[in-house]
């Protein structure tokens, strides 16, 4: 395993664009629990202090910054896509495999960078979370409740990454990638929206395709107003829907197989 | 064990075209093997499946005695097509990643890069590099891991001719080390310069096997001159020996259908009163041997579709 990161770092870490995009990311990310408080987003001139609002405290905290950070994960993804269609435009991946790389420790590789990115996302996320919290709490609450939404929050960019995986290995080409990657959340909305056409039903099936569902792990976070004039947060608290979860294990398993599957039948 | 490679019924399709057509043929260790045959005929194909990078439709190979596994792959070291790197990584960088793969120390990185003469430019980045130069680091990372079988498709293709004479310098600096070579070539003059064997591929089938001296029967021709020429086709006409006399212009060539050597051709000429002023005696070059194998193979299925 070491020796298949020691590669991927060689191909990765040599790669300008590829640095550049890691570094530039992960510096937003570690410094995102600082950038927050000082952005006020203004609307109609009146200014909105976050902090002020109660984003900031626990338990809210836990799901506003999960649900904010998802979004830096299409900077990984560029990175996935490329880190992989590039071994197809170099034809490096012929040469690697004629090298002595079986296709296994290929994909294995490819994961292995998949995860640490999520992981190391994650943990950062869970101390900006922690440090945030601990710094706007004033009423004494428990602190790791609603802290499940870190584990939504590394669950859906697991998959994220995953999809980009097959996505790549399947289209080779990383500007067609890019576009399925992004075509593909308003494909899924699209379906839902037509299933809800006529139907008052409380499930709907495409809630399960696999942005959709996704999407139920981190919920745009809710608002009530009385909270606020009770001297509350503004914002509420979303439950977490465990059931997403297991929804999002099947897709990792899913599309592990399917890229394996993908690059074992290909003759390259 | 001797085999290094062998074999057995060969084939791949792609939809309906047979790309390698049930091909078997074996090598042995120690020596180098030219792979042979026009475009298309199935050379890269082949090699791309006993490399594991093409899925087979049918056959099976075996390395070193063995099925088939990527440990095989880790004796071998092998280029196909083209040099293919990461561009942007120095050619140390790009020997370090084959390193890794090949799980072999980077001491050797060294080494190899000074045998094809690109230390220096060790630091350089891949995509500055000219083609000779790209070649040739691809053949230090096929050595990495100093293989028993070196495996070269198309090395000299589109290179000048010193880069040619380079990388012919080096294929023969590795046979002498006693690897076993394999060297896929459409160019039938490098093929005859440093293999001692061949292997000749025509549309997906393979037609011959073996060392380049036995690939064919023939006993060679005559390239005669004398003074009197119409009197001297005329005698060769009369002997037995010969199956064809052509005269060109000042130059009579006869080809042999029993062995026959130039001092005794000579004595019976003089005994006919004939004094030559040239003669040579010669056999058929690799090229013009090739072409008559191709060529009968391609009559055989001529014929063989009008029986039909």
């Amino acid at each position: 395993m070491l020796r298949l990161l020691k590669i991927e770092w060689n191909k990765i870490y040599n790669y300008k664009t590829a640095r550049i995009f890691i570094i530039i990311y992960f510096a937003l990310l570690a410094s995102m629990g600082y950038l927050v408080t000082v952005i006020k987003p203004s609307v109609d001139n009146m200014s909105f202090d976050l902090a002020q609002l109660g984003a900031y405290i626990f338990p809210y905290v836990w799901q506003n910054i999960t649900y904010f950070a998802d979004f830096g994960s299409i900077f990984l993804g560029v990175i996935i896509i490329t880190n992989i269609t590039n071994e197809y435009s170099y034809r490096t991946i012929k040469q690697n495999l004629i090298d002595g790389l079986t296709k296994k420790e290929f994909l294995l590789s490819k994961l292995s960078v998949s995860l640490i990115f999520a992981v190391l996302s994650t943990v950062i996320v869970f101390f900006a979370c922690l440090l945030l919290g601990l710094a706007y709490t004033q009423n004494p609450v428990s602190i790791f409740h609603g802290a499940e939404f870190i584990l939504g929050y590394f669950l859906k960019i697991s998959v994220f990454f995953l999809f980009c995986t097959l996505l790549a290995f399947w289209i080779r080409r990383s500007g067609f990638a890019f576009i399925v990657v992004i075509l593909w959340r308003f494909v899924e909305t699209i379906i839902l929206g037509i299933e809800k056409i006529g139907s008052n039903s409380t499930f709907y099936i495409s809630n399960l395709l696999p942005g959709n569902a996704l999407a139920h792990l981190l919920p745009v976070p809710g608002i009530k107003i009385q909270n606020f004039m009770t001297g509350g947060s503004i914002f509420s608290l979303s439950d977490f829907q465990y059931q997403y979860c297991i929804a999002a294990i099947v897709y990792i398993v899913l599309f592990t197989v399917l890229s394996y599957r993908l690059l074992k039948k290909r003759d390259l | 064990m001797n085999t290094v490679l062998e074999i057995d019924k060969l084939s791949k399709h792609f939809g309906s075209l047979v790309a390698v057509d049930e091909i078997s043929f074996s090598v042995e260790k120690g020596n180098v093997y030219g792979l042979l045959g026009p475009n298309g005929s199935g050379k890269t194909t082949t090699l791309g499946m006993i490399l594991n990078v093409v899925n087979p439709s049918k056959g099976s190979w075996r390395w070193f005695g063995k099925t088939h596994s990527s440990d095989s792959l880790k004796r071998i070291g092998a280029i196909i097509e083209r040099p293919n790197f990461y561009p942007y990584l120095s050619a140390a960088k790009n020997l370090q990643i084959v390193a890794s793969i090949k799980q072999v120390p980077y001491s050797q990185i060294d080494e190899k890069l000074k045998l094809v003469d690109l230390l220096h430019r060790k630091n350089d980045r891949f995509y500055a590099f000219s083609l000779g130069m790209k070649q040739r680091l691809a053949i230090a990372a096929a050595l990495l891991n100093n293989p028993e079988v070196l495996i070269l498709d198309e090395p000299t293709n589109g290179l000048d001719p010193q880069g040619i004479i380079k990388i012919r310098e080096i294929i023969k600096q590795i046979a002498n080390m006693g690897t076993t070579i394999i060297l896929a070539s459409h160019l039938l003059d490098e093929v005859e310069k440093v293999c001692s064997h061949v292997v000749v591929l025509n549309k997906g089938k393979s037609i011959y096997c073996g060392t380049v001296e036995n690939m064919s029967h023939e006993l060679g021709y005559f390239e005669l001159a004398a003074a009197n020429i119409d009197e001297l086709v005329t005698i060769l006409e009369k002997m037995p020996y010969f199956e064809k006399i052509v005269r060109t212009q000042n130059i009579v060539s006869a080809t042999l259908k029993t062995d026959l050597d130039a001092e005794e051709l000579n004595r019976m000429l003089v005994n006919h009163g004939i004094y030559l002023n040239h003669l040579v005696k010669r056999k058929n070059n690799l090229e013009q041997q090739f072409l008559n194998l191709i060529k009968n193979e391609t009559d055989v299925t001529t014929a063989q579709n009008r029986m039909e």
